[in-house]
């Protein structure tokens, strides 16, 4: 090699060497540390236990007396679906004189779906058409994933919305008028729809007379036998959050994406719609949530 | 005169500096990536056991569907075993038997013949004394034993002034086994027996029928079989899960009255 001097070689290789090997090491590190943490976040998604789970949510949907576009309880499925791509799946949607109602009932809460209450209702369990994405589902209108990243049909249909508005859950039940809850344009609207969601997350924690006694201004007033209950001011402070909390939070938002737009001529089962379910794992003092998918034929 | 060629000492121990610090860093680097694939390895042998287990008990419970289950819990000197008896729909029958042994008895509250180190610590004596985790799975006349998987283990013994579990030494280790050919064994050499500690444990056992106390939704009840694993590095996340309902009315489009489930989208 030739010398640039005599003095001070050694040391002028060395740095050069450490800064070429610090470098590529640097380089190699930034590249590789993020790919470690998506693949540990999507070691959750489509597990094995998660695929089971939604099979037996799939066989219940396909049963007879699952009610597809069901228009219970202050909810229009039917305008779910056509205004934001999914319907929430639950209990209260199977028929009452059937005993899949009961097995649903005890199903959802043994699986740990995430978010149901006692009675199965307002679980994480969304039905949405085939293709949840893309170019070729912007023509079933709306698609999913624009719903979950804060896109959706404006009230008269023409269009998206103009600006992102990610979905709260009061905004999925419809008002007495047939307008559905995320189109509601005064106080008064937001109010009543609120009330719905307050009303339903009561019952649904085994608290009736806290819906019953609810006022139209969002108030409840507190009786003694109200206060006697246990936990009844936590079950407000509960129940007033999550009415206010967004349907696809960004855990789930990321695994919708992360899903393919599923075009339909790749896959021949002719099925049309797809059940998205979320697991909270809280057994053995975990908690954390896991994510499956699977086609649905209805 | 002295000669210019060469180098001077600072630049050799400017040169040694950096290159120890650059060694360092990348040791360190290149220990947590080593580390990291023994943990990645351990989780897949984990993940591999669960997945295999659970779709083999799963295909049967889908396919067939289960007409009754009975659960029953037994200890025999210190070693628990759950059997889930499930009547399939087919006539058949499937046995899920699942064996808990630990050899430190903090954890296991049922056993016999104990012996009292002080009041909040006791071990077991027990005919062997080793942890021992099993599953087996299948018809009553043809059942598979599933042994868990093998991610390492330590044989010590109950130290008394440290009040705890210490590795044991080969000379230990050798007295050990010479006396657990005895048939019977005073305190004192009871003490000295090197018990095997395994790194992978069947922690948590939930097994139950929803509803099973009441009459009246005899037929909503599901079968819950979660079997918890805990390992000092993995923690308890890994497990076994299967939720399945108990008399399911089939569909009457269904192929002979069965399920079917495929690992598609």
């Amino acid at each position: 090699m030739k010398k640039i001097n005599n003095k001070g070689f050694v040391l002028a290789e060395t740095l050069i060497v450490s800064v070429f090997i610090l470098a590529i090491f640097t380089m190699i590190y930034t590249y590789y540390y993020p790919l470690i943490g998506s693949y540990e976040g999507r070691e959750t998604y489509d597990d094995v236990d998660g695929k089971y789970v939604a099979y037996w949510i799939k066989q219940l949907i396909e049963s007879d007396s699952y009610d597809f576009s069901g228009n219970t309880f202050e909810k229009d499925n039917k305008k779910t679906m056509d205004n934001f791509g999914y319907i929430r799946f639950e209990c209260r949607d199977v028929n009452e004189n059937d005993n899949r109602r009961k097995i649903c009932k005890n199903l959802v809460n043994a699986l740990e779906i995430s978010k149901c209450d006692s009675e199965g209702n307002n679980c994480d369990i969304f039905i949405t058409h085939f293709q949840i994405g893309g170019t070729q589902a912007k023509k079933i209108k709306p698609d999913f994933k624009s719903t979950v990243n804060g896109k959706f049909l404006k009230y008269d249909k023409s269009s998206l919305i103009d600006n992102e508005v990610y979905l709260k859950k009061y905004q999925e039940y419809t008002l007495d008028s047939g307008k559905l809850c995320a189109y509601a344009t005064n106080d008064n609207e937001v109010q009543q729809c609120k009330n719905k969601y307050l009303k339903s997350c009561f019952k649904g924690k085994g608290y009736k007379n806290l819906a019953d006694n609810l006022q139209a201004d969002g108030s409840i007033s507190l009786t003694n036998e109200i206060l006697s209950q246990r936990n009844t001011i936590d079950i407000i402070e509960y129940c007033k959050n999550q009415s206010e909390s967004k349907i696809f939070p960004s855990y789930l938002a990321d695994y919708i994406n992360f899903l393919p737009n599923y075009t339909k001529t790749n896959y021949n089962s002719g099925a049309n719609y797809r059940v998205i379910v979320v697991t909270q794992h809280k057994k053995a003092l975990n908690n954390y949530y896991s994510f499956s998918t699977m086609e649905v034929n209805k | 005169m002295l000669n210019n060629k060469g180098v001077t000492t600072i630049e050799v121990l400017i040169c040694f500096v950096l290159v120890t610090i650059i060694s360092t860093s990348l040791f360190s680097t290149v220990s947590m990536f080593n580390d990291k694939r023994i943990e990645e390895n351990n989780k897949s042998k984990i993940i591999i056991y669960n997945n295999t287990l659970t779709r083999i008990i799963q295909k049967d419970f889908i396919t067939y569907g289960i007409k009754t289950a009975t659960i029953n819990e037994k200890n025999e000197n210190g070693l628990k075993i759950i059997t889930v008896t499930c009547n399939l729909k087919s006539g058949e029958q499937r046995i899920l038997r699942i064996k808990q042994k630990f050899t430190r008895s903090n954890i296991h509250p049922e056993c016999n013949n104990e012996i009292y180190i002080d009041d909040s610590k006791r071990y077991c004596e027990q005919d062997n004394y080793d942890d021992e985790f099993m599953i087996e799975y299948g018809s009553p006349d043809k059942i598979i034993k599933y042994p868990i998987p093998e991610l390492g283990e330590v044989i010590g013994k109950y130290d008394d002034n440290l009040k705890t579990f210490v590795p044991c030494t080969k000379n230990q280790i050798k007295v050990s086994d010479e006396l657990r050919k005895k048939d019977s064994l005073t305190d004192s050499e009871n003490k000295q027996i090197c018990r095997v500690l395994k790194d992978l444990e069947i922690n948590n056992l939930i097994i139950n029928i929803s509803n099973e106390e009441t009459s009246d939704d005899i037929e909503s009840r599901v079968l819950n079989i979660y079997i918890g694993f805990y390992h000092p590095e993995l923690g308890n996340r890994y497990a076994i899960n299967i939720v399945s309902p108990i008399d399911y009315p089939v569909m009457p489009s269904s192929k002979n009255g069965t399920f079917n489930f495929e690992f598609n989208n």
